[in-house]
């Protein structure tokens, strides 16, 4: 699963660099946002607690890696930020977009809503932050349902 | 000689050193790893320019589609498999 995960990303690493013209040694920082599963998978940490009690990550503020250390396509010593992920089913990405949109310096009450196979929201402000994550994958691409179809040619047979 | 540095918590770390002026860019990636699918970002640092970008199916889906029936895969042969 970790390998998968890496050459997954490292395939598009790949592709970005060459569509650019660019060497791989010139890439000296990365960014990694995803939901817990998907950031420890690929860094090899044992993800078993996020399902089962006490339901929290393994890890949940990572410390700046190595890419060469982790395997991803980049300058051996670029530095690779992970977001981190404070709860079992609220991940890198959620943090990602209240750090992008600045919703916990605002008074106004935001919603910030990401709605990806695993789906994630946060509403707060400057004061607070509540968040909550469910599964979108089945009403969006039709996961774990037995005629279920992604979003697709097909999906909408006619109107 | 040109010097790459990443500064956290009030410290500067060294991260690589070259022969010669470094007058290349020095690039960034931004990673989307999604459960269904990733997106990359290739970055110019030096002014934020998106260069490239990509997107493909995370082939970890092999094993289910959802986040749960990837722990219970990674449970059953091992996470660093």
């Amino acid at each position: 699963m970790s390998e998968m995960g890496l050459a997954s990303i490292n395939g598009l690493i790949g592709e970005a660099l060459d569509s650019a013209g660019a060497h791989v040694r010139r890439v000296k920082n990365i960014v990694v946002a995803g939901n817990t599963v998907m950031t420890h998978l690929p860094l090899q940490i044992e993800p078993r607690h996020i399902r089962r009690t006490p339901y929290i990550p393994t890890v949940a503020e990572f410390p700046i890696l190595e890419a060469g250390t982790i395997g991803l396509k980049a300058h051996p010593a670029a530095a690779v930020f992970v977001m981190p992920g404070p709860a079992s089913y609220v991940g890198g990405d959620i943090v990602a977009g209240v750090l992008l949109s600045g919703l916990h310096r605002e008074a106004p009450l935001t919603l910030f809503l990401d709605v990806g196979t695993n789906g994630e929201i946060v509403l707060g402000n400057h004061e607070w932050m509540l968040t909550a994550a469910c599964s979108a994958g089945p009403a969006f691409e039709g996961g774990g349902i037995r005629w279920g179809m992604r979003a697709e040619a097909g999906a909408v047979e006619n109107t | 000689m040109t010097a790459s540095v990443v500064r956290h918590g009030g410290f500067n770390e060294l991260r690589d050193v070259r022969l010669g002026d470094g007058n290349e860019p020095c690039l960034g990636l931004a990673t989307d790893v999604g459960t269904t699918t990733i997106v990359v970002c290739l970055v110019d640092m030096a002014d934020g320019r998106i260069l490239a970008a990509s997107s493909g199916h995370n082939r970890q889906a092999a094993c289910g589609d959802d986040v749960i029936h990837r722990i219970v895969c990674a449970e059953t042969e091992g996470c660093a498999s």
